[in-house]
């Protein structure tokens, strides 16, 4: 599968289609653009498409910045799609703040993929 | 028989999408159910035909009475407002133009996910004053927290997952790996993406 660079990104950013589900469920919520975050420990996915999946609370954590800034979180168990293939039971962290997918190492670790910056294009093997 | 009322929508020429009542559908989804619970059973019965009976209730309690448990506290009693309550219900409902039922039920998911948070922190509390011992018994392996409680283990997350899931059903169980930490931190170390419209 290959997806072109995100260009509401300056510069462009290496980003995927993914899908939400419920656990062992069906795909309801995406595709949604997930910006590759390799400096995330977890993946990141704004509250409301997580209130779309009716999923309850799996854990509450903390969150923190390279600059320290800590805060508590709720994290969901959610199966995330991307192509063919779907990744079950990640623990998604709820962003109450942003808009934006961050798709961290927890998921990215489970994936071959290629970054071909000059022609914008990443590349998931399946 | 169902008697339904059904409306099709087209895509392309051919009927693709069918739309019900809710009372319909409600309707459907209930005789599904039965159906679903009735049709395993089957080819049981025709083999134990001449076997003694077991009331479901009395078994219920011999093979798992933390379902029948369950089963008791999921027997609903009708939904009833107290009258001052249901007037200014109404009243703030038509301050706000909204409906009294979106009003009802966003109360009553703040609520429940209000309540879900604060067992879940018991759970995360008991799991904090539990976790030296964990560590040095059981390091690395997952772990299920109800009732300040381990309730089950297991080395695999998917596994224990699911078997908390049947036992339990949907309460709050606390469901973490035994690391050397007893508080999880998740790092995010890209202080900004570069989003031109965030």
């Amino acid at each position: 599968m290959k997806y072109a660079y995100d260009p509401s990104y300056d510069p462009p950013a290496p980003s995927i289609e993914v899908w939400l589900a419920a656990t062992e469920r069906a795909f309801t919520v995406g595709p949604l653009r997930a910006f590759i975050d390799t400096g995330a420990d977890a993946t990141l996915a704004p509250a409301r498409f997580i209130d779309q999946l009716g999923v309850d609370a799996f854990d509450i954590k903390r969150l923190r910045s390279q600059w320290r800034e800590a805060r508590f979180v709720k994290t969901y168990l959610v199966d995330i799609g991307i192509g063919n293939l779907r990744l079950p039971l990640v623990e998604l962290v709820g962003d109450e703040l942003s808009s934006e997918l961050l798709l961290g190492r927890d998921v990215l670790n489970a994936l071959r993929m290629t970054l071909d910056g000059p022609k914008q294009i990443v590349g998931v093997r399946e | 028989m169902l008697e339904l009322n059904p409306k099709y929508l087209e895509f392309e020429g051919k009927a693709a999408f069918v739309v019900l009542s809710y009372p319909e559908f409600l309707r459907i989804q209930e005789q599904l159910m039965q159906l679903d619970d009735t049709q395993p059973s089957r080819p049981a019965n025709d083999q134990e035909t001449d076997a003694p009976a077991v009331l479901l209730a009395e078994a219920r309690e011999r093979y798992d009475p933390e379902i029948s448990v369950r089963q008791a506290h999921s027997e609903t009693e009708p939904l009833a407002l107290d009258s001052d309550l249901a007037g200014s219900l109404e009243a703030t409902a038509h301050q706000m133009h909204r409906s009294v039922n979106e009003l009802v039920n966003e109360a009553v998911k703040q609520y429940l996910s209000a309540r879900w948070r604060e067992q879940l922190e018991q759970e995360i509390a008991a799991y904090a004053a539990m976790h030296s011992e964990l560590w040095r018994t059981v390091p690395g392996v997952w772990v299920a927290v109800h009732n300040r409680t381990v309730v089950d283990r297991d080395s695999d997350k998917a596994a224990l997952y699911r078997r908390v899931h049947n036992r339990f059903g949907k309460v709050p169980v606390l469901i973490r790996r035994v690391k050397a930490e007893p508080t999880e931190e998740i790092w995010v170390r890209t202080p900004s993406t570069g989003r031109l419209n965030p």
